[in-house]
């Protein structure tokens, strides 16, 4: 079985998937200065959930779902490669169907993480994020 | 006038010098030659005419003519047949003539000669002769001695003042039209006529300059148009040159406004540069800013790889063991291997590697050896797992993320300096912006627009005005060409207007000279056929018979008798013809008023008894002076028939004598009665 053509999320993570990522017309505008919203767009706030997600082994169901993005943002990216492996590995998922809905579980997860820090910091600390995921 | 005295040097049959001199006695008007016939009383007639003339007057051609060498050769010189140059080669003729005009006395003395060349040794042709005239007024040479004789008596009118008996019937037949013309000219009739033709002619150039001048004029109409349509063209320009000056005047009054406006914005200015370079500074910190963005979303990117790195590691740690329980049983199933190889290499050698022979006890030890390698080969083989083909992968998953350097410290360090940085400018901006709130910026930033824009417009108009003045000074310049071109016209129109007024001026002389022309030819003729009339009367038999004798446009004569019937002279006799032409004659030299000799050669014959009375009667009244020539035989009976008072008028007699053998004539005065 194929991979689905939209990949989707829920209701809840939907909006904090808005809430922390650009859309188009605000990646035209020059609010980028104005720290509003800390993804360029949702493909890297995905990616960086469902590694969230994998870390922690979270994930989460998605029911009553809402349209987050194109597959092909999510398979052109290099760090699907890394993640469909583990995903793969962990799970022994060999359809790229499952793996992608495996992924968006994750970033289910993930996302709700992100999220909470961002609602209590007004930020993303991705300097300690890096350090956490050097030191294992 | 009247001949002084005629002096003649080997003319004709004369040879040597002969001199008359005719002593002026107004009671003796008469010189009276006479001889045989061929003694040469003719050739005394043809000296005086060659004098003045230097040939034999015809009527065929009155007009004066510079004597030519060949009529002396041929009518005179040319006597010497043979062509030998005589011992005194010199020929002339020299008459002296006075005149008394009012109070002044007049004496011309009128001298031709002709003489053999220097360098010839014959004479038998005209260029072998030099001819020579001159003429004296009171002693001094005249320059044109041609035209002054012409001027005394015209070589036309000399045919009726010197005439043979010939000529009398010539003139009594009916007149051919150069005798008409010379009659003219001896009643000024054809210098009036000359005047006319000249007239005319004067008329015909002015008329074709005229002419030439209205075409110069109509080519230069299309120069005027263009003139007038240019003038225009240069009036407009002028306006809007004007238009642009005031525009530009204005305009630069206007800058000054604003940068006196500006001067007292003065202290100001620098604290709006200030902000502006603080904007201008913030600008660029942002595009920092953007820039170091672009790369913490290049960070964020890569994160995901670096998050899962530890269940990569993971991974790796668990397929690990079984790698390394692998490689274990590898190498001992390559050293079990090796040493089998090795028996096997053994069993095949006939001795051992020390040289010893190898014995068949031996050799069945390293069978059995051999044997037990492989039961344990067989049982490491069973042992080996299948290699995991994403070990590889992931290990090279984990090597290359493990190199990844995702430094945030960095970013954030130089995200927070350039916000240190922001934050200083804005703050400056702010301040400024503090020390500004009072003034009115925007007034003074629309000022220095306002001032730049006007010095903008100031430099086109600029630019425009000098554009402009050049057209203007084109335009001018292409106006004066045509001014001159027009100037040119003005003088040629007015130079048309001059020639138009003489073509008029000539034609109403003409209208005017013809009047006059007619007119004096009318009182002229009117006095002629008056004198010619009472001259006849005087002269003719039958003075009753006639009225009148009239004279037509060509001045042929006709004879009103008595009863008022026009009778043609053809029908009258010969000797009345005769009569009418010495009428004629004679009244014509009374209408000329010209004072002149008359020399009359053979005039008596065909005259009858009755006319010849008549006309020897009135013969001493006919001019002051008069030279009759005649032959002895007419001598003879004049002494038989005229009057006493006849002889009394003659002054002298001069007897021409033929002396034989020598053929030569000779001239003598015998006497006055």
């Amino acid at each position: 079985m194929s991979s689905p053509l939209i990949l989707t999320c829920s209701e809840e993570s939907f909006k904090m998937y808005n809430a922390l990522c650009k859309n188009d017309e605000e990646r035209e505008d020059d609010t980028r200065l104005k720290k509003v919203k800390i993804f360029y767009s949702r493909t890297p706030a995905i990616f960086l959930s469902a590694t969230i997600g994998i870390i922690n082994e979270k994930s989460i169901e998605i029911k009553k779902d809402r349209q987050l993005t194109r597959r092909e943002y999510i398979l052109g990216n290099p760090n699907y490669d890394v993640i469909k492996k583990i995903i793969k590995i962990k799970h022994g998922l060999k359809t790229e169907h499952d793996i992608v809905i495996k992924l968006m579980e994750y970033a289910e997860y993930g996302i709700n993480e992100l999220y909470q820090e961002y609602h209590k910091t007004g930020e993303i600390d991705f300097n300690r994020i890096s350090r956490q995921a050097k030191s294992g | 006038m009247r001949i002084s005295k005629i002096q003649f040097k080997n003319f004709g049959p004369y040879k040597g010098t002969f001199s008359m001199e005719f002593q002026k006695n107004p009671k003796k008007k008469i010189e009276l030659i006479t001889g045989v016939n061929g003694a040469g009383k003719t050739s005394v007639f043809n000296a005086i005419q060659w004098c003045l003339y230097g040939y034999e007057p015809s009527p065929t051609d009155p007009k004066p003519k510079q004597a030519t060498k060949y009529d002396a050769w041929s009518n005179l010189y040319g006597t010497n047949k043979e062509g030998k140059i005589p011992s005194d080669p010199n020929m002339y003729v020299n008459l002296w003539l006075e005149e008394d005009n009012e109070s002044e006395h007049y004496e011309y003395i009128i001298q031709r000669s002709i003489k053999p060349r220097n360098n010839v040794d014959e004479i038998s042709e005209p260029n072998h002769i030099e001819m020579e005239l001159s003429v004296s007024e009171n002693g001094r040479l005249i320059e044109n001695p041609i035209e002054k004789i012409d001027s005394l008596i015209p070589v036309s009118a000399s045919q009726f003042f010197m005439f043979h008996g010939e000529n009398l019937r010539t003139m009594s037949q009916k007149h051919l039209e150069h005798t008409k013309k010379a009659i003219e000219l001896i009643l000024e009739a054809e210098l009036f006529r000359q005047g006319l033709d000249d007239l005319h002619k004067v008329r015909r150039e002015i008329g074709l300059e005229f002419d030439a001048e209205l075409k110069e004029v109509d080519s230069l109409k299309g120069v005027i148009i263009s003139r007038d349509k240019k003038q225009q063209e240069l009036t407009d320009e002028k306006d809007k040159l004007d238009k642009l000056k005031k525009d530009l005047a204005e305009t630069e009054r206007l800058l000054k406004d604003l940068e006196l406006q500006l001067i007292s914005y003065d202290s100001t200015k620098g604290l709006i540069e200030k902000i502006d370079e603080d904007k201008r500074k913030l600008e660029q910190i942002n595009d920092d800013i953007k820039k170091l963005l672009v790369r913490r979303d290049g960070l964020i990117n890569q994160l995901p790889s670096l998050v899962v790195l530890p269940e990569l590691i993971k991974i790796m740690s668990n397929k690990e063991d079984v790698h390394k329980s692998n490689e274990k049983f590898k190498n001992q199933y390559n050293e079990i291997k090796g040493k089998v190889e090795l028996i096997e290499q053994i069993t095949k050698l006939e001795k051992c590697f020390c040289g010893n022979q190898i014995t068949s006890v031996e050799k069945r030890l390293l069978n059995d050896q051999e044997q037990e390698f492989l039961a344990k080969l067989k049982e490491i083989e069973m042992g080996i797992i299948d290699q995991d083909p994403n070990y590889y992968a992931i290990k090279d998953i984990v090597t290359s993320i493990n190199s990844i350097n995702l430094d945030f410290d960095t970013y954030d360090r130089d995200l927070s300096g350039y916000n240190l940085r922001k934050n200083e400018v804005e703050s400056d901006i702010k301040r400024v912006e503090k020390l500004l709130s009072g003034i009115n910026r925007e007034e003074i930033m629309k000022l220095t627009i306002i001032r730049n824009n006007t010095l903008t417009k100031i430099g086109e108009l600029r630019q425009k005005v000098d554009n402009k003045r050049e057209d203007v000074g084109d335009l001018e310049k292409i106006i004066d060409r045509f001014n001159r071109l027009i100037n040119q016209r003005e003088r040629s129109k007015s130079f048309s207007s001059s020639l138009s007024d003489q073509f008029d001026l000539s034609d109403r002389i003409i209208n005017s000279y013809n009047y006059i022309l007619d007119d004096l030819i009318d009182v002229r003729k009117d006095l002629l056929e008056k004198y010619t009339t009472e001259y006849f009367k005087k002269l003719t038999n039958n003075p009753t018979e006639y009225h009148k004798i009239i004279i037509d446009e060509s001045y042929n004569l006709s004879i009103i008798d008595s009863t008022g019937s026009q009778r043609l002279r053809e029908k009258l006799s010969t000797g009345e013809r005769g009569v009418v032409a010495l009428s004629f004659i004679l009244g014509l030299k009374s209408a000329s008023e010209r004072n002149a000799p008359l020399i009359l050669d053979t005039f008596f014959s065909h005259l009858d008894e009755s006319h010849y009375s008549n006309i020897v009667k009135e013969f001493p009244s006919f001019a002051e002076q008069i030279i009759l020539i005649l032959t002895d035989l007419e001598y003879k009976t004049l002494k038989d028939r005229a009057p006493e008072f006849f002889f009394n008028a003659i002054n002298n007699v001069w007897m021409v004598k033929r002396i034989k053998p020598e053929e030569r004539s000779e001239i003598s005065v015998f006497g006055g009665d």
